[in-house]
């Protein structure tokens, strides 16, 4: 939600730049994700949690602000001179769990203009488009008080009667919008002796709609059932400022507040004769009362508090202390703070306005476990077995789509779908890995031969959940299918029972497979894993200096040295590696010792592969980079060179 | 010469599972296909609940019975556990979430968890914090500068998130808090009696900031161009 500051100072102030007051807001639970100035102000981009509807509006903000810096909150508490109109009108709440409150006011002699700049500039800064002087102040009025507010024309009310009541099922009001709406029997809506005017709390309804002929309005701030709302708003597929902040819950003592603003503004602003306010509230709600012990608050925090604190820290944030200073306090949240409902709550009050940077740092109590046995780290060891046969690992998506299905033979039957999925290839959850393998096969052309596996859920609606092992193979120098999985049951010495699939031409064309040859084979882990077969450490894997897939090509150079034969080959890489950030790789493929080369002396041979993340290298920069490379071993380990 | 790799995201869930794991913390896990009541009643997520919405959900089609999703967090196996166990526990459950989410560098529909809870007598708040401060330290190293910052989930209170300096921003990296009662009373316990926390973190960020990964669809490309650096 966007803030602007200088309207929060309008209410509070905190005596401190905007930037500061933005980071204590985030520190204290509204995380202000950005500062920007616009003129002489600053608009804060707020993320209020959804328990926290009370802030959905400057005045919610400068209380929190108000609290946080410990200083005076002047809330506008405009006096009305009400006069007596010969307006009639009845309104009938048939179920005060509809609508908790409903308040109103009949405003005569108005006209219809449009706004004066100031409420135009404060509209447009929230994003507001703006419409007539009305509408435009019950808008201002919400973005700074937090009430959703609506006003009608009191001369399109037949029978000067107004209803709220559930909405039947299959009722409809065409909306301000000028879109019919179809109803569910949660919607609530507002009708006279004629007509469904209005869908509450959501939006308007066009039939009585303020347009420029009005002459006299009922200015509406009311309170809505939150649920009846969001369920509402979701059916109808439509969330409006009124909607979202009902949803949140809003202040239920803020209504006249809301309704003797909005009417100040219209008077001085515009004019008009302002009726009696009428305040329809069935459904008496007092105020929950909740005990909080200081131990238990100290025993969850972890922290000392005095109760001296713990009273200030709330009374700052609104709360009412009943009774003596005890152990044991009586409090009573602000009418506003609809979140609060245990002592928990309560804690979390304290806990925020002292600091969560207060808060220690304790051990937890030691304890020995032994991981070993979980079919997690089986899963792992089981990698490290691939990881040594010379695999790479995927992490496929655990969709399917018509094609695979069809390509692989699932039953669609016996598969789980998805009802709302993303694309139509995620239709399915997949019930083998097989053809997401070929996939991924496919989506690397450019590498000669490949070998990839995944460790991964499959589900059917026979066997629900269960874990496979997935392996792929293909290229040019092409390892038989049947032989590798029969390594991998040697490696493991554990007999998994493979469905093994060679991929045949058509096969190969689907998943766009370039190679010759490609095959899939995948193994169910349930016995495996039920037995643990495996025991040792797991590799860490942790010296990874990860560069970014460039979109230009590498350049691939040969070099050997000479160099005694105590020096450490992957040393040697290393510091080729460290030369610049264009040494992608250094791979040793050769390392022999020879009565040529002379005493205690070895021939080390590497691929260097060169690439930078912004160009095509020159040969003229890849001949550099190669010349730094030789007199950087030369240097560090006596290399000589040998060929490159 | 070994050609072989592991997916980043296994190379880091190792590191950080085993910090966890040498101060007691046991392996769970899940299944990805969770019912609606563990995935969000349970956790104090009810229907009518404006809380639902920031978990966009993936729904199963289905006949009858109850209504099954893909599972939106890893914090619908803390329930599950505690349907079998008693206190004191703790637990790390690592694994694989969705949620319907459009695909960008920063966004996945399939991405990954590490949750964690803890419920014993004397832990408290700044039990949590202790821990956590420890993990991320021991994980991106002893220079890192955190802050702790209150948060709300449903699933506890007090909330907390903590954020990691990169690059001289903030970012978050893990929410977290103390147990709400009612979760604990669908955990089997008391309230009155018993204490605890729990902890999440979205795994796949935490990878792209220990690496410098740019695109979170990376994880699943399956290009091997980028899967094949992650090996010894």
């Amino acid at each position: 939600m966007k803030v602007s500051f200088n309207w929060v100072k309008e209410l509070v102030k905190p005596g401190k730049s905007a930037q500061n007051v933005a980071e204590k807001l985030t520190l204290s639970g509204a995380e202000v994700e950005e500062v920007k100035k616009i003129k002489n102000d600053y608009i804060f981009d707020i993320d209020i949690t959804p328990n926290r509807g009370d802030e959905l509006s400057v005045l919610g903000i400068a209380r929190e602000v108000a609290a946080l810096f410990n200083k005076k909150l002047t809330i506008p508490e405009p006096q009305i001179e009400e006069q007596p109109l010969d307006l009639p009108l009845r309104v009938e709440i048939d179920n005060p769990l509809t609508c908790p409150r409903f308040t109103y006011r009949i405003i005569d002699n108005i006209e219809i203009k449009p706004s004066p700049d100031w409420i135009v500039e404060k509209l447009r800064s929230y994003g507001f488009r703006p419409i007539n002087n009305i509408v435009d102040i019950t808008n201002l009025v919400m973005i700074e008080l937090g009430q959703p507010m609506h006003a009608f024309d009191y001369d399109k009310i037949h029978g000067a009667r107004m209803k709220i009541r559930r909405a039947k099922s299959g009722e409809r009001i065409k909306t301000l919008d000028g879109v019919t709406r179809y109803l569910i029997d949660e919607a609530i809506i507002i009708e006279d002796d004629k007509n469904i005017m209005d869908l509450a709390g959501i939006m308007g309804g066009e039939a009585s709609e303020v347009d420029e002929k009005t002459k006299r309005i009922i200015l509406e701030a009311a309170v809505f059932n939150p649920v009846l709302i969001r369920k509402t708003s979701k059916h109808i597929g439509l969330t409006t400022d009124a909607s979202y902040r009902f949803e949140r819950q809003i202040d239920k003592e803020g209504c006249i507040r809301a309704l003797n603003r909005a009417t100040e503004l219209i008077l001085d602003t515009f004019g008009g004769t302002p009726g009696q306010a009428v305040d329809i509230c069935k459904d008496k709600i007092s105020p929950k009362v909740i005990e909080i012990e200081i131990k238990k608050v100290k025993n969850l925090l972890g922290i000392e508090i005095d109760i001296k604190s713990a009273k200030n820290y709330l009374e700052r944030v609104g709360f009412e202390i009943r009774g003596e200073l005890t152990s044991k306090l009586k409090v009573m949240a602000p009418s506003w703070r609809n979140d609060i409902k245990i002592w928990q709550d309560v804690a979390e009050e304290i806990a925020r306005i002292n600091g969560y940077a207060k808060l220690e740092q304790e051990k937890l109590k030691k304890s020995k476990i032994d991981n070993e046995k979980t079919t997690y780290y089986q899963k792992e060891l089981l990698k490290d077995v691939l990881y040594d046969l010379g695999f790479n690992e995927v992490y496929n998506y655990t969709f399917l789509s018509n094609k695979d299905v069809e390509v692989f033979r699932s039953d669609p039957l016996n598969l789980y779908e998805v009802e709302n999925p993303v694309a139509p290839e995620n239709r399915y959850l997949r019930d083998k890995l097989s053809p997401m393998m070929a996939k991924t096969i496919g989506k690397n052309p450019t590498f000669e031969s490949i070998k990839i596996f995944e460790v991964g859920e499959v589900f059917s609606k026979t066997d629900k959940e269960s874990i496979h092992l997935g392996i792929g193979i293909a290229g040019k120098e092409y390892e038989d299918i049947n032989k590798l999985t029969e390594k991998i049951n040697a490696a493991l010495d554990f007999d998994l029972i493979w469905q093994i699939s060679e991929l045949n031409i058509e096969e190969n064309e689907r998943y766009k497979i370039k190679k010759k040859r490609a095959a899939v084979a995948e193994a169910d882990l349930t016995l495996f894993l039920k037995q643990k077969p495996l025991k040792g450490a797991l590799k860490s894997l942790q010296g990874t200096r990860y560069r970014e897939i460039s979109r230009f090509p590498s350049v691939t150079r040969d070099i050997a040295f000479i160099v005694d034969t105590s020096i450490d080959s992957t040393r040697v890489s290393a510091s080729i590696l460290a030369i610049s950030p264009k040494v992608v790789q250094a791979e040793l493929f050769d390392e022999f010792a020879s009565p040529k080369f002379g005493e205690g002396k070895k021939n080390i041979a590497y691929h260097v592969q060169l690439q930078a993340s912004d160009k095509t290298l020159t040969k003229k920069e890849a001949d550099d980079l190669m010349k730094k490379i030789t007199s950087a071993i030369k240097k560090e380990f006596g290399g000589e060179i040998r060929s490159f | 010469m070994n050609q072989g790799s592991l997916n980043p995201i296994t190379i880091q869930y190792r590191k950080a599972i085993k910090i966890f794991s040498d101060i007691g913390f046991e392996v769970f896990e899940g299944p990805d296909i969770e019912t609606e009541w563990f995935n969000f009643d349970s956790l104090n997520v009810p229907d009518n609940h404006p809380s639902r919405d920031i978990q966009d959900t993936f729904w199963l089609k289905g006949d009858k019975g109850e209504k099954q999703c893909l599972r939106t967090h890893t914090t619908s196996v803390d329930v599950r556990v505690m349907q079998k166990r008693k206190p004191p526990i703790k637990g790390i459950i690592p694994g694989r979430c969705y949620r319907n989410e459009k695909l960008d560098a920063t966004h996945e529909a399939t991405f990954y968890q590490l949750d964690g809870f803890a419920i014993d007598r004397g832990i408290t708040m700044s039990t949590l914090v202790g821990v956590l401060t420890q993990f991320m330290t021991k994980f991106f190293g002893k220079d890192s500068e955190i802050r702790l910052r209150p948060h709300f989930y449903p699933f506890v209170e007090p909330g907390m998130d903590i954020d990691i300096k990169r690059e001289g921003k903030w970012m978050e990296v893990l929410g977290s808090g103390m147990l709400h009662p009612k979760v604990l009373k669908n955990m089997r316990l008391d309230p009155k009696i018993h204490q605890g926390f729990a902890f999440g973190m979205g795994f796949d960020r935490l990878v792209m900031v220990k690496y410098g990964i740019k695109d979170i669809r990376l994880f699943h490309s399956g290009d091997l161009r980028f899967l094949s650096q992650f090996k010894e």
